[in-house]
């Protein structure tokens, strides 16, 4: 199964940039794995996409949870897709809808959103804080052993 | 008093948070947009190289990284006292232009679109993409996808990584065009024409074409009659990246016109307690309270702004849409603020004219990239971001280090009309406390209509409410919430 792991998010934000270190350090630890820095990228992530069997999206999520919970959704297995807003314009689980509705033969049969809870997002820092660092951490790990 | 708080705002490119005062009657007395604090921008550039705030302050931002990256840029020329070389001048309008090309696209079809294309009244959950979509075609949606990533290719090509662009250097540009890529971003570009005077038709056609929807644009909770104000080429034509800051009045005279340089003379920053970000207003008017009129400081910035403040548009057929906007409105100015939404689409074509214009230029393909920089010292870049006159200013060290940053960004020149426009669709809409789902989305109308980008915030959203009113009594303490999502 070809997988994708796209990772969004804003690396001089703090926790913002979770998606981002998940595939920065995917990069390093498992270069066999596709991973895509989309940064705050928008509809443009469905090009990058197209092709694949599997597409892994990390991004950080505020749902008021504890900072570091880590929340999986399966959008084609059935999960309740969530409404996570965007700042840069349209949100995930819309542009992964878009895909689907304007090129059905090329996006991805699995779609699966990893959301990292955000502590702090509005210090400009290139660095998370711990809780969110340590689930970067088990994220990386759960890629890893989910696509081998 | 009573409280209403709408939080998060759908469908806004950054998050703010809407407050609505209700005075003993329910009616509206004040509304509020509240922008998040962003921590330690001027120590995170403080000490940096001076040659590192055009890679730096666009990913700050994140949602318009091509501005950022030319207006720190021409900062840069500033600082070091360097005029550009005439090719570089030519490569970072049309790397400039290809970023209208997709900023605009977006926002027409995905974020203020929705609102006029598949109707004001509209169940929320129709007022998006899928609405739009469902009245214009599958097909258009393909369509936007490929103009949207032109847009992003031809600023690709020149500029590396839409999102990251690194080609801005005092003085020029780092990488020139060669004859393939030049004939590639001609061919986007013709194309580009094409999908601006279709998206021009169907905005003709579905929002032109409805006495409704025009009588809504011309409607008074739409009005507010400010100055205006953008970037114009010596012809006072807009222009998105080069040019002088010119001011017209309620009259549509202008008020003033200065360079980048003196923009300290003209524009002023005002503080208020309840938010972290300032309101800009006209120094040699003075700040007046959240009031429009000559008397009154406050002026507009983006698309309708800068048509506004401009006397036309220099590609022809740009140029034939404007008098066209402007006829059919009324006359310049046009304050009403929902015609942003169709000046957003005149300068789409502008944008995607000048990039064909560009890319035919016999001398796009020369190699004088850069000039020699002189000694650091201060320096200011102005450019025009999709949303409005962007002001970059920073202070340099003999070193070449960045002493003081200074950023003024569209959204904090809008900041006071944005909260005005909110205060009048609500006032006209919320009436003895009622609120209702529709009376809202007008409310988000009157902001989106801005394409307001909080630079400073985060692009996290809470995850299962896009949209969730509180209403609070004058103690503050919650009496209902009404949520959708």
């Amino acid at each position: 199964m070809r997988t994708l792991v796209i990772g969004v998010g804003n690396l001089l934000r703090c926790d913002d940039g979770a998606g981002v270190h998940v595939v920065n350090r995917l990069k390093r630890e498992a270069p066999h794995i596709d991973a895509e820095d989309a940064a705050m990228g928008s509809i443009e992530i469905l090009e990058a996409m197209k092709g694949y069997d599997r597409v892994i999206i990390v991004d950080s999520v505020a749902t008021g949870a504890e900072p570091g919970t880590v929340f999986r959704v399966n959008l084609t297995g059935g999960d309740q897709p969530p409404a996570i807003g965007s700042s840069h314009g349209v949100d995930l689980v819309t542009t992964l809808r878009l895909g689907v509705s304007l090129f059905p033969e090329e996006m991805p049969r699995e779609q699966i959103i990893i959301g990292v809870e955000a502590g702090d997002i509005t210090t400009l820092s290139e660095e998370c804080t711990p809780p969110v660092e340590a689930a970067i951490r088990r994220v990386v790990e759960e890629i890893i052993s989910l696509v081998g | 008093m009573k409280t209403i708080t709408i939080d998060p705002i759908t469908r806004l490119e950054g998050h703010g948070k809407i407050e609505i005062f209700l005075n003993d009657r329910g009616d509206v007395e004040n509304a509020y947009l509240q922008i998040p604090e962003l921590r330690g921008f001027e120590r995170f550039c403080e000490g940096r190289r001076a040659e590192d705030m055009p890679i730096i302050t666009p990913r700050i931002c994140g949602v318009c990284p091509v501005a950022h990256h030319f207006a720190a840029t021409k900062a840069l020329d500033a600082c070091y006292g360097v005029e550009p070389t005439e090719t570089a001048k030519k490569l970072r309008e049309l790397m400039y232009s290809g970023y209208y090309i997709y900023d605009h696209t977006l926002h027409f079809y995905f974020l203020g679109g929705p609102d006029f294309v598949v109707g004001p009244d509209a169940p929320a959950a129709e007022r998006n993409i899928f609405g739009v979509l469902k009245r214009v075609g599958l097909d258009v949606g393909k369509e936007v996808i490929k103009h949207r990533a032109y847009g992003q290719r031809i600023t690709e090509i020149l500029g590396g990584k839409a999102t990251h662009p690194t080609c801005g250097v005092p003085g020029g540009i780092s990488k020139g065009l060669n004859e393939e890529e030049r004939q590639s971003i001609e061919d986007m570009a013709r194309s580009s024409v094409e999908f601006a005077k279709f998206t021009l038709g169907v905005f003709n056609d579905i929002v032109l074409a409805n006495q409704n929807y025009v009588d809504l644009i011309l409607s008074d909770p739409f009005q507010l009659d400010t100055y205006n104000m953008g970037t114009v080429d010596k012809d006072n034509h807009v222009n998105f990246i080069d040019g002088d800051i010119r001011v017209t009045d309620q009259s549509g005279k202008e008020f003033v016109k200065f360079g980048e340089q003196e923009y300290l003379d003209h524009v002023c920053e005002h503080v208020e307690p309840w938010t972290y970000s300032k309101f800009t207003y006209l120094k040699n008017v003075g700040w007046k309270g959240f009031a429009d009129g000559p008397e009154s400081g406050i002026y507009r910035v983006g698309p309708l702004g800068r048509l506004n403040a401009a006397e036309g548009m220099a590609t022809p057929q740009a140029n034939e849409e404007y008098k066209r906007m402007f006829k059919t409105l009324g006359g310049r100015p046009v304050q009403s603020t929902l015609a942003f939404h169709w000046a957003r689409l005149v300068e789409l074509l502008y944008a995607a004219e000048r990039t064909l214009e560009l890319a035919k230029d016999p001398g796009i393909t020369d190699t004088d990239l850069r000039n020699p920089v002189g000694e650091p010292g201060e320096g200011v870049g102005i450019v025009e971001a999709a949303r409005g006159t962007l002001i970059h200013h920073y202070k340099l060290d003999k070193d070449g280090l960045v002493k003081k940053a200074n950023l003024i960004v569209a959204t904090t020149n809008n900041y006071a009309d944005i909260c005005m426009s909110i205060r009048d669709a609500a006032k006209g809409l919320i009436k003895g406390g009622e609120v209702n789902d529709g009376l809202l989305n007008m409310v988000e109308m009157s902001f989106r209509a801005y394409d307001p980008c909080f630079g400073c915030s985060t692009h996290a959203l809470p995850g299962q409410t896009p949209l969730r009113v509180n209403i609070y009594d004058s103690g503050k303490r919650l009496l209902r919430t009404v949520q959708r999502g």
